[in-house]
Parts: C-alpha cells; structure tokens; sequence
C-alpha cells in the first residue's frame, strides 16, 4: 500500500509538469490548428534562464533564493510573451491552419532556437538551488517538498487557466475560435488577434512549466525534446484542443510511466504509451475529449 | 488549371537528364572517399523525400516513412550480417519487408487522415525506435554493424545508388504523370466525390503508401551499405521531419523540388558540420527563411520567375498591338 500511494505521488507530481507543457500545446493547436514543434524552445529557455539567474542574484547580490527564484521567474516570463507575440507576428499567422507549412516553420524555429541556447548557454546541464528541502511524509508516501510545491502550483495555475477559458471574455473568444473560426470572425472576434493570445498564452504555459522544473532536473537545452514527445502523446490521447483532456492524459501518462517505469523499465513504459496512442488515433482519433474535429 | 495538367517542359527533361549524367560520371570516376559518399547521401535523400511526397499526393503527410527506411535497414542488414545473403537479394528482401509492413499498416491507419494520420506516424516511428533499442537481436542501442558491399562492387556502389535512386525517381514520376497519380490527386481534394464514381478509396491509398514505401525500403537497404552501421537514431521521426523540410523548401508541387531540397540541405549541413551551435541555426534560418519567402520552395520561385517573364512579353506585346489599332482605325478607346 505504501508503494502504491508513493507511485502515486510520483505520478502527480511527473504529470503537473506535464499538464502545464501539454495545455499549451493544446491550446495553439485548438486556436489555430497548428502544431508548434518548437513549443519545448519556451519551456528549454525558462529553464535555463532561471538556472543562470538564479545563482547570479543569490551569489554576488546576495538576494534571498526565493526572491532570486521568483524574480527571474517572473522576468523569464514576461520574456517569453513578448518572444512568442513576436514569433507570431513575424511568421506563425502566415501559417494560421496550414499543417505542414507551421511544422516545417516550427522546425526550423526549433533549430534556431537550439543553436541560440546552445550558444548561450552551452550543453552541460545547469541546476537550480531547491526552493524548499526536505520531504514530507504524507499517508504513508514521502514526497519531496519541492516537488509538492510544483504541484500546487501546477493546479493553481491550471485552475486559474480554466477559469480564463471558461468565464473571461478573451476565454470565450479562444473557445469559440476553436469551435468554427468562420462563425466567431462573423461574431466580429478578431481571429488575428485570437490567435496572438492563444499563441502568447500557450508558450507562457510552457515557461511555466519549464520555470517550475528548473530546481528538479539539470537544465540543458536538451531537454526540450523528451518533454516535447511526451507533449505530443499527451495531447493526442486528451483530444487535440481539449483542456480537460490534456490534464487527465498528462496524469495518465504519468501514471504509465512511474508504475510501468517501476515494475518493467522507462523504455517499455514509453512503448506502452506508444501503443496507447496509435490505438486511440485509429479507435478514436479526437482522444478522450476533444471535438469531434472536421479535418480539412 | 493545376500544374500537372501543364505538359512537362523537354527543355526541363533534358537538363534533368544532363544534370543526371554528370552526377552518375562523377560518382564513377571520382576517388575522392569523401565526394562518394556526398554524392550517395544526396541520392538517397532526394529519393527518401520524393517517397514522402508522393504520399502527400493523396494529401498524407507520411511521417512513417522514416519508419519504413528503418525497417528495411534493418532487415537488409540482419540478412547480410547474419545470414550471408547475397547484395542484391538483400536489398530486394529490404523493400519488399517493407512493402509488407506498409501495406499492413495502411490498412489499419489509412481510414484516419489529416493531422492524425501525421500523429500515427510519428507514434509508429517512435514505437520501432523504441523497439530496436528494446531488442538485442538487432543489437538494441548499439545497432548493427559490418553491413558491406560484396567485394565486386569496390567503386560502383555510388554509381549503383545513384543510378538506383534515377530510377526510382523516373517511376514515381511517371506514376505521378499517369492515370493513378490523377486518382491520388483527385482523392487529395475530394476524396467523397471520387467515391461516389466507385472507386475504393483505401484501396487506392494503401497503393500509394505501398509504392512509397517500396521506394523508401530501396533508401533504407542502400542507407545499411553506404554507412555500413545503422542503429536506432538514424530512423527517428526527426527524419522524417527533414525529409518534410527538403520536400517544403524544394517546392512540393513538382518532384524536382524534393531533389533539389535535398540537395540544398545536404550541402548546407554538409558545409556547416562542425560548427556546432551555427550549424543549427543556419539550417533553421534557411528553412525559416524558404517557408517566409518562398512558401512554394525554389519549385515555387522558378515557376513565378517564368510566368512573370510570360505576362512581361504579353503586357508588350499587347500594348505595341493596342497603339497599332487605336492609331489605325481611329476607334476611339471608351
């Protein structure tokens, strides 16, 4: 029983990390029926900002790590929204619902944007100084306190995205967008516009979760890509576009990979999950919850 | 009027069948170990990224190509390694493996189209990565290695595979040009109403994906000799996603476009190797650049350079016989 509940701790903790990554994957994509491959740059550059920061302020400045913490966090942020409405001014609206032309556009943003890390940053992985130490024992499980914190934030934050989408004026115009982008430009939602928000407000998505990962794992540029194919799964599997099943495929996710990745290894786990998602694009192609979706 | 209802240039046919030639010479005469192997790299890619286009005739963009390369790859080089196949019976059993498994997985995933069909792909892709790296068999991480050319195809092996992967191009194309290509394309825009005539869509698009595939399993087989190392990196679904750049920056819309894409490409990585961090912000800013651009790849840019030569004579040409009427008969322009 202690097992279980530790394995389940596990999973919530992996998948509120990938909650955050895989919402604004979704998210682009339900606005603008694009697939931004580049979506783990945002989450790659929090990461590594917040890691070189960090120590900077806490070191010579002799800032307190929390407010070093929450500082670059926020500037990281700010940042990557100003970055990602740029992105989209400059070169994603000429793609706004053409698959193959924003995936090869999103490549190579995904190639600039590793060399500019690399540059930057160099490839040896960087880490954050913990927040909180110590682990909590919790029903039986121990669970790091770092990690307990990340996941409160993970909620907090999906849950004050749900509220945006569900009940602000911006949230019903992203819905509607997703739903017939015709019908909402003859409601006079300004599509452009949309989608600049939806594109900001998926990558911020991404640096939240990418600042929220720095004190766990060694910051390298490479780590965009294992998060990025996750990111993928998770969204097929929750239905393209759709919040709700974003979150349940990110804990289901999770869940394959600490249980499987405990009694098998990591790599059948990752078959597993591989498995998981040609059967639900052939059984059912919109996941768990996403809109029945006209492919054009 | 599409493109491909345009006759096909003779001038355009001959410089292709100059350039050909003079790329078959060179890779029969030259020593150069290093020019060999460009010269190989650039067939195959140009080949492997004309297979992936000629699945985007039935409007899929096959992200399991890169799929297909590994599994010929693999199978090519199990029986050489392993069994002590002869060359060309290997290569053979390398595309008609995967031909097999194309057709098998055509017929579970060919039902779903668009971005999901996409997405199967790249799971597919990822799932036999993760399988051969699964499996010591096939040698798990660290792959095969060993896989040569018989002794008698000392220096010929760049001239077979470029001579292999002419052919191959010519067949697609012709294909392309034929009756069936039509059908492909004519089931890309509408595939309800090409129903309605009777035709049996999937059948008709595991064909293309079966053809495709054939093709791709060439590539793989010949891949397996070139490098005589394959292992589970080298058929990733990141691949794919250069094959789909080579094809976008060369210009979908003709078969030229995926060789002249993988030409550009390979030459670009080629001469940035080793240069780090540039190198992969070069190659993206070309792509970058090509989708901003040039959103119908160089293909795209020639044909606009042409036909604004063609409107420039006709404006002339119109407005010298506009002067001669008006001055002529004294009609009066209203």
């Amino acid at each position: 029983m202690g097992l279980f509940i530790q394995l389940l701790f596990n999973t919530l903790e992996i998948g509120s990390v990938y909650v955050l990554f895989s919402l604004g994957l979704t998210l682009i994509f339900g606005t603008m029926k694009v697939i931004n491959f580049a979506h783990g740059q945002f989450f790659a550059t929090t990461a590594l900002l917040i890691s070189s920061s960090v120590p900077m302020l806490t070191g010579p400045l002799g800032w307190p790590v929390w407010a070093a913490y929450i500082a670059s966090f926020l500037a990281s942020i700010v940042l990557i929204g100003v970055l990602s409405v740029g992105l989209y001014l400059t070169s994603f609206y000429r793609f706004t619902r053409d698959l193959l032309g924003s995936f090869t556009l999103s490549l190579g943003i995904l190639f600039i944007g590793q060399g500019i890390l690399l540059a930057l940053f160099g490839g040896a992985p960087r880490s954050t100084p913990r927040l909180v130490s110590g682990d909590i024992t919790v029903l039986g499980g121990v669970v790091n306190s770092q990690r307990l914190l990340i996941f409160i934030v993970a909620v907090a934050v999906t849950i004050g995205l749900n509220m945006l989408v569900q009940r602000s004026r911006i949230g019903n115009a992203l819905r509607a967008v997703a739903d017939d982008y015709e019908a909402a430009m003859l409601q006079g939602i300004r599509y452009r516009r949309i989608s600049c928000y939806g594109f900001a407000l998926g990558s911020v998505l991404a640096a939240v979760a990418g600042g929220l990962i720095a004190p766990l794992v060694s910051a390298a540029p490479a780590i965009s890509d294992d998060y990025l194919v996750k990111a993928f799964i998770i969204v097929i599997v929750g239905g393209l576009g759709s919040i709700p099943g974003a979150i349940l495929a990110s804990f289901l996710i999770a869940a394959i990979e600490s249980f499987g990745g405990y009694y098998f290894d990591l790599t059948s786990a990752a078959i597993v999950s591989n498995i998981l998602v040609i059967l639900f694009l052939l059984v059912r192609p919109r996941g768990f919850m996403g809109q029945a979706v006209k492919v054009v | 009027m599409g493109k491909s209802a345009r006759k096909p240039s003779r001038t355009g046919a001959y410089i292709v069948a100059g350039i050909f030639a003079a790329v078959l010479i060179y890779s029969v005469s030259t020593q150069n170990r290093y020019g060999q192997s460009f010269v190989m790299w650039i067939a195959l890619n140009s080949l492997a990224a004309a297979c992936l286009r000629f699945v985007l005739l039935i409007g899929e963009k096959n992200v399991a190509t890169a799929a297909f390369m590994g599994i010929s790859a693999y199978a090519t080089a199990i029986v050489t390694v392993n069994y002590g196949w002869p060359f060309i019976a290997s290569i053979l059993l390398g595309s008609v493996v995967a031909g097999v498994g194309s057709y098998l997985f055509g017929i579970v995933s060919l039902r779903i189209k668009g971005p999901y069909f996409m997405l199967i792909g790249f799971s597919f892709t990822a799932l036999m990565g993760l399988i051969y790296t699964k499996w010591d068999y096939v040698g798990s991480n660290a792959g095969i290695v060993g896989i040569y050319a018989p002794p008698y195809m000392d220096g010929w092996l760049p001239a077979l595979v470029v001579t292999l992967c002419g052919a191959w191009l010519l067949a697609l194309y012709l294909c392309e040009r034929s009756s069936l290509g039509k059908l492909f394309q004519a089931i890309r825009d509408n595939d309800s109403l090409v129903a309605s005539v009777g035709v049996n869509i999937i059948s008709v698009k595991i064909l293309c994906l079966v053809i495709a595939s054939v093709a791709v399993g060439f590539v793989g087989s010949l891949t397996a000799f070139t490098n005589t190392i394959i292992s589970p990196p080298d058929f990733q679904f990141s691949v794919a996603v250069f094959l789909l750049a080579y094809v976008m920056i060369g210009g979908q819309s003709h078969i030229v476009g995926s060789v002249l894409g993988a030409a550009m490409l390979t030459c670009l990585d080629q001469a940035l190797q080793g240069h780090s961090e540039w190198e992969q912000i070069v190659f993206g800013g070309a792509i970058v650049t090509s989708m901003l651009f040039a959103p119908d790849g160089l293909i795209g840019l020639w044909t606009r350079f042409v036909e604004r030569l063609a409107t420039a004579r006709w404006n002339t040409a119109s407005s010298a016989s506009e002067n001669h009427l008006s001055r002529g008969t004294g009609v009066s322009k209203q």
